[in-house]
């Protein structure tokens, strides 16, 4: 169900571009077909995901669009496909402050959606962030087999994402995409033998997820070559054996969709207004202040997306976490490495990740303070669902969960 | 025993998610509409003026009834006034983009004759909304909206 919802997604987008209106209506009108069937199908059995998936859609059908980025940029892209029938909308720069750069994946879907019902209001495309954060349920669900574990990781979940949930905006399914691409590349790099005879669906969801992952937000891009990095990392330099070819050849044709659309900013000269030439002159002119240092880390660290799931982190993992700092990770030995794989792999994509970001305010052209309270919280989302999927997978009870992580 | 409890927890969880999302929902910090600033409470009466009928929807703040007349003119771009750009970067006046998103497909256009005006006395109790032309004028209620026509 997570594939074909991922690859009905995915075939939208790639199906925008020749305006058939008729097979965005099929697109739209399977994935509903594919939700329902979820959640109407023997609703005892996995009630818990279930319930979530409709609380999810109550809640986006039932809140207003009140954030900046949710209205300004996602809904807005969205409006200007649906008006133009164009995917490629966007290209002509109009309004530049709604960061035109942006991927349109999540618009060509909230668009095609009101194409679906024919008119455009402010709330119905919101379904898209719904119909997106319904893979990743269904894909936790099939990992998670404790309901106990289910309920706390879901709740979590949204008591992390909150307003970012509720109001239009893509960080959510930023994080969710993130979890599950972290999670796929993980059973293929490091736990092939356990998926033997779904080989070809495990590289199916691999291909899906890296490229919506990529294609949801710019710090997408960013995260899909870091999760790849880490793992090959450990898989290559510490554990020393070999990554098979398919998974660069797969990774590399996940990353074309987004190159294709980089190509096409270029082209039409829009470009990043975070990330450009003016980034080394404000990093020499930031760095030399400690106390850029500071609030930098105190934005981005302390607050309830990150600081909640570091403790949670700590305090249910403290005797693996002892293992891998007693024997400082690179000269790890391989055995106690194998028990913590999927630890060391999580830790590495972390600071990898929250020291690109560090990196990217150190020498941001906006002023520092309001960059950092109108996104921190937003951007270490990732980081902090993935310490909570962690924590919580090694309290379940299920015998392949334990034997997998 | 141990069912008993994890039926307990699993009733506790849920009666905490819902609360936190009851909360949640609840916690409207924002302006629904930054719009409001523009055109406040106060009414529009219907003026028929050269076939232009513009009519106040509540539930907008009358930014309905811009779009309509402006898609019944085949107006298809239009202009901020000079005041309105200058408090673009505002956040009590982000006013500007929710006219943006509202109006579109009718689109900005610093070149457009069409120009949206928005006047404030004394911590925006009372605004103005008009497209001026400068030949022919109609009146929309004095007091707040002022549509001219162009040539």
């Amino acid at each position: 169900m997570c594939v074909t919802i991922n690859s009905l997604i995915l075939l939208n987008y790639f199906f925008l571009p020749f305006n058939f209106n008729f097979i965005k209506i099929v697109f739209i009108l399977f994935i509903f077909i594919t939700i329902i069937t979820f959640v109407t199908y023997s609703f005892s059995k996995d009630s818990i995901s279930k319930i979530f998936i409709l609380i999810i859609f109550i809640v986006c059908l039932g809140t207003p669009l009140n954030d900046w980025d949710g209205k300004y940029i996602w809904l807005f892209h969205a409006k200007r496909i649906f008006f133009d029938n164009n995917l490629y909308a966007q290209l002509d720069n109009y309004m530049p402050w709604t960061h035109n750069d942006y991927p349109p994946l999540i618009p060509s879907l909230s668009a095609s959606i009101a194409n679906f019902f024919h008119i455009w209001n402010d709330i119905l495309p919101k379904i898209s962030s719904a119909v997106m954060l319904c893979t990743m349920i269904i894909f936790i669900n099939s990992i998670i087999q404790d309901n106990l574990v289910r309920i706390i990781f879901f709740s979590l979940f949204l008591w992390i994402t909150e307003k970012t949930f509720l109001s239009g905006s893509v960080d959510d399914i930023l994080t969710s995409y993130t979890l599950c691409s972290s999670l796929i590349m993980y059973f293929l790099f490091f736990k092939e033998k356990y998926f033997s005879n779904n080989k070809k669906l495990l590289f199916l969801l691999f291909y899906t997820f890296v490229t919506l992952t990529t294609l949801v937000k710019n710090e997408g891009l960013v995260i899909a070559i870091i999760l790849f990095l880490s793992a090959a990392f450990i898989k290559k330099i510490i554990l020393k054996e070999k990554i098979n070819v398919s998974i660069y050849i797969i990774f590399t044709i996940s990353l074309i969709p987004i190159f294709i659309w980089k190509l096409k900013c270029y082209n039409a000269g829009i470009y990043s207004d975070i990330v450009n030439l003016e980034n080394i002159k404000n990093f020499k002119d930031r760095s030399l202040d400690l106390r850029n240092y500071w609030n930098i880390f105190n934005y981005m660290t302390l607050n309830k997306s990150l600081l909640l799931p570091i403790l949670l982190f700590f305090t249910i993992n403290f005797k693996k976490i002892k293992i891998i700092s007693t024997n400082k990770l690179i000269f790890i030995k391989k055995i106690e490495l194998k028990k913590t794989i999927f630890l060391s792999y999580m830790i590495f994509f972390s600071i990898s990740y929250y020291l690109i970001i560090f990196f990217i305010y150190l020498s941001t052209p906006n002023d520092l303070i309001w960059h950092l309270s109108t996104s921190s919280y937003r951007v270490v989302m990732p980081i902090g669902v993935m310490l909570v999927f962690y924590s919580l997978i090694n309290l379940s009870d299920n015998k392949l969960s334990r034997k997998v992580f | 025993m141990i069912a008993i409890k994890k039926k307990r927890i699993f009733v506790f969880f849920f009666i905490i998610f819902f609360i936190s999302i009851f909360l949640i929902s609840k916690r409207r910090d924002f302006n629904f509409y930054n719009l409001k600033f523009i055109f406040d409470n106060e009414k529009i009466s219907n003026i028929n003026n050269n076939s232009n009928t513009v009519t106040k929807d509540n539930n907008f703040y009358g930014i309905n009834e811009i779009s309509i007349f402006l898609k019944k003119n085949k107006i298809e771009e239009i202009n901020f006034d000079k005041e309105l750009l200058k408090k673009k970067n505002n956040s009590s006046a982000g006013s500007i983009e929710d006219i943006i998103f509202f109006l579109y497909p009718i689109k900005f256009n610093k070149k457009s004759n069409y120009i949206i005006s928005y006047f404030n006395d004394s911590k925006y109790s009372k605004c103005k909304l008009m497209i001026p032309k400068p030949t022919q004028n109609v009146k929309l209620n004095d007091k707040f909206l002022t549509i001219y026509l162009c040539e």
